[in-house]
């Protein structure tokens, strides 16, 4: 079964998702909850480390409902947008660590 | 599967994503812990949560990780803000049955350590377990649930 990463925090804050993305193996997955949904934005500045991961094979998640109450309208290309119901999904069907 | 620093084992340049000695693998629990130990009440957490485990014969792996690994070093003294020293506390709990102790290298690394500056574990319990970044997602995928504490 395929890890799923769950990061909270904010990548400016904390270094959650690097660490996350470090450990993460091509085919496993992140996703981005609260306030780590900033590095799924175009033109942030951690978002290269997000693109970095796909590029090696992370698939990334980013929920919906944190994106539109941080205001990220325009998200990078290939992260995909999650809602509840999605969130639960990946949960079920990966083993998850919170980061 | 080498030496290094004495009672620690390591097999991180193996890699080798084998569960660690006397803990992990299916039906196993890991503790994923990454803070500090003296900031906050994170080990206290940790003990009465592995205390939990122990009491109903679960085994249980503690992952040592970022500043956490700080929990581990030996000959600090924490006295003078009214705290005891933790790393002789958590090397003992090693000798419990179904606990077992990975901790993360590159973490040691980062902050100028070397397996050499950790507490001995008790003689005759597990050794510690070092993994690098590249195997921990395959120590972590090793157990049934992960716990951050």
């Amino acid at each position: 079964m395929a890890t799923l990463h769950i990061v909270r925090r904010s990548p400016h804050m904390a270094r959650d998702l690097e660490r996350a993305l470090e450990v993460a193996r091509p085919g496993s997955h992140v996703l981005l909850v609260q306030d780590a949904v900033l590095a799924a934005a175009e033109g942030d500045a951690s978002h290269p480390l997000l693109e970095r991961a796909m590029r090696a094979g992370v698939a990334a998640h980013a929920l919906k409902e944190d994106l539109a109450s941080r205001a990220v309208t325009r998200v990078g290309k290939g992260v995909d947008v999650v809602d509840y119901d999605g969130w639960v999904d990946l949960v079920e069907a990966h083993q998850p660590v919170a980061w | 599967m080498g030496q290094e620093g004495g009672a620690h084992a390591t097999d991180a340049d193996t890699g080798a994503p084998a569960p660690p000695g006397g803990a992990g693998g299916q039906g196993s629990t890991c503790l994923l812990i990454r803070k500090a130990p003296y900031g906050a009440s994170n080990a206290a957490e940790t003990f009465r949560t592995l205390q939990a485990f122990y009491a109903f014969e679960k085994p249980v792996t503690l992952l040592f990780m970022d500043d956490a690994v700080l929990s581990l070093v030996r000959g600090v003294d924490p006295a003078g803000i009214g705290m005891r020293p933790l790393s002789r506390a958590f090397a003992d709990l090693g000798a419990l049955p179904g606990v077992g102790f990975v901790v993360h290298l590159e973490s040691l690394e980062e902050r100028g350590l070397r397996p050499d500056d950790l507490e001995p574990p008790l003689e005759g319990a597990d050794a510690f377990r070092f993994v690098r970044t590249a195997d921990l997602e395959a120590t972590l995928a090793s157990h049934k649930a992960i716990i951050r504490v």
